[in-house]
């Protein structure tokens, strides 16, 4: 409680966090106007996604949590942007002299990252909700299962993300070099490596294996042929890097000169 | 006698550099203790270790007799190096972060802001501040959980005289009230108009830790000149004073209070040596740190 209080004094105050996630709160419904209005031409007649992928209420969340997932990049943004607060800013030390022991001031970043993983995954889930209720799709009972284990795999995926981010912050310790060599390797980097290994061992690169972690609709919908891990190897090889990547943080908190 | 400090052997290493040394301190308990150093002995390294923010190298170091528990470091008010709070923040929210580490309430907010003369400025952010608030409002920060130990790294960094004298009453009235302070400076001044104990740290090493002693003790310094300050310096050595030191302009050396001048006087004229000067004073801090520091005047 303590430290999830410190975050909040901390970031209650920062224009970028209330920034950030309005930008957020405003997206996601903008994203669902746009999905109910979204056609594709196919031999020139103009086709209703959400007919075509015969959305029902159990189905629409996969799709839902898979689009926004394409927000990552805000909360990212937003961890990065706090990490590099309080590196700037000295405060590990200050709290660290004040009191607050090192596993604590870990503990307090991975509060951070799970509040603002939880507040995405809320926010989408509660939009989605209301989109179901306020739209034609078809409504039945089994969509709550549905919900939450999408949900999970959606607060789960943020949360990886946000942990890689953490890591490269707290070894590059530049927030604009942080941002672009992780949109590097994210976009560029990681698919290049994967487009030319054949034996398909780097689908088990962290982006991907994140990336999996929430099931791609769109994958058998399409028919598309695309090399994907199951959801219960993608979650194996992100407990993997999800090891490395917090230990790694665990280990500069604990064991490094602030 | 009870210590709230006491390191053992507690070294820190950066590379090939040792930047503390092997060093053994025991703070007595409602002591005033000055760590004095030129710049780069190691004073900041040592208080950082000492205060969890630093990895020692090896070595130990155990407050209130009991490790390094993070809890024994609520019971401390830090000031290490220059002020950490967050720009954006007013001087109330940083001092609320501070309270929810210490886990202290939010009650002495207000007192502390009064005590160091930001109570109006309460409502600013930490960015609009003056270096010289930015300090006030770091000692805030360590006043703030009514701490048993003070441990204060050049306090009286960028502010005004009226703020250094505010800082030194400060550290007087908490020593007066039978708690610790620890106390890195470099100005000599500092440490000797507030300080009960000194060390003295240079390059990683404590060459003494009972300088304040020294210059305290009965003893006083003889300061001499003649015109041949050549013979005079032997002269002096024959005449079996102790630590015959010339500062460039003067023979000195350590002697008791007792010490007959004129007698001195009398054996140089007749040594051929008559002095143009001679001199007895009370040695200063300055003199005991320059002599410990072995740099002579």
């Amino acid at each position: 409680m303590k430290l999830l209080k410190i975050e909040w004094i901390k970031a209650s105050s920062s224009i970028t966090f209330w920034l950030m996630l309005g930008l957020y709160i405003i997206i996601v419904p903008l994203l669902l106007h746009f999905f109910n209005n979204f056609y594709v031409s196919i031999n020139e007649i103009e086709v209703d996604v959400s007919e075509l992928a015969q959305i029902t209420a159990v189905s629409f969340w996969p799709f839902l949590y898979y689009l926004t997932s394409y927000l990552i990049w805000i909360p990212i943004f937003l961890v990065v942007m706090n990490l590099s607060s309080d590196r700037n800013n000295r405060l590990w030390k200050q709290h660290v002299i004040d009191g607050l022991s090192r596993n604590e001031l870990f503990t307090g970043k991975m509060i951070y990252i799970g509040f603002v993983s939880l507040f995405v995954t809320l926010a989408v889930t509660i939009f989605g909700t209301g989109f179901i209720f306020l739209t034609d799709i078809e409504y039945s009972a089994s969509m709550w299962n549905v919900m939450l284990l999408n949900s999970i795999a959606f607060f789960a995926c943020h949360f990886l993300y946000m942990v890689m981010g953490l890591t490269l912050n707290l070894i590059i310790k530049n927030t604009a070099l942080t941002l672009i060599l992780f949109l590097a390797w994210a976009w560029i980097v990681e698919r290049v490596i994967r487009f030319f290994d054949k034996s398909n061992v780097t689908d088990f690169l962290p982006i991907n294996s994140f990336n999996d972690v929430i099931v791609n609709p769109f994958i058998e919908l399409l028919m598309l042929n695309e090399s994907q891990l199951t959801q219960e190897t993608a979650i194996i090889s992100s407990i993997f890097w999800l090891i490395i990547f917090g230990g790694y943080s665990w280990y500069y908190f604990t064991k490094s000169d602030l | 006698m009870s210590f709230v400090l006491t390191t053992t052997e507690l070294t820190k290493r950066y590379g090939k550099l040792t930047a503390v040394d092997k060093l053994n301190l025991q703070i007595p308990k409602g002591s005033v203790y000055g760590i004095l150093g030129p710049n780069g002995s190691g004073k900041t390294t040592t208080l950082g270790m000492i205060l969890g923010a630093t990895i020692p190298s090896s070595g130990s170091f155990s407050w209130f007799d009991s490790g390094d528990a993070a809890h024994h470091r609520t019971r401390i008010g830090s000031l290490l190096e220059k002020p950490n709070f967050l720009p954006n923040l007013n001087a109330v929210k940083n001092l609320k972060i501070i309270a929810e580490v210490k886990g202290c309430g939010y009650s002495n907010i207000d007192d502390s802001l009064r005590i160091t003369g930001l109570f109006d400025r309460r409502n600013h952010k930490f960015g609009t501040y003056s270096f010289g608030m930015k300090q006030r409002l770091a000692i805030a920060g360590v006043l703030l959980a009514d701490p048993e130990v003070l441990v204060l790294d050049e306090p009286t960094n960028g502010l005004d005289p009226k703020g250094i004298v505010e800082v030194r009453d400060i550290i007087k009235n908490v020593a007066s009230t039978g708690k610790t302070v620890i106390l890195a400076s470099h100005l000599l001044d500092e440490v000797e108009k507030v300080c009960t104990h000194v060390a003295i740290l240079k390059k990683g090493e404590m060459l003494s830790e009972n300088v304040l002693d020294e210059a305290n003790k009965e003893s006083e310094i003889i300061l001499i000149e003649a015109q041949n300050q050549e013979l005079l310096g032997k002269l002096m050595a024959e005449y079996e004073l102790n630590s015959v030191r010339f500062n460039g302009v003067y023979w000195q050396a350590d002697v008791p209070e007792t010490f007959d001048t004129a007698a001195l006087t009398t054996w140089l004229v007749e040594q051929n040596c008559p002095p143009t000067m001679i001199r007895k004073v009370k040695p200063k801090l300055e003199e005991a740190f320059m002599k410990v520091i072995g740099e002579g005047i």
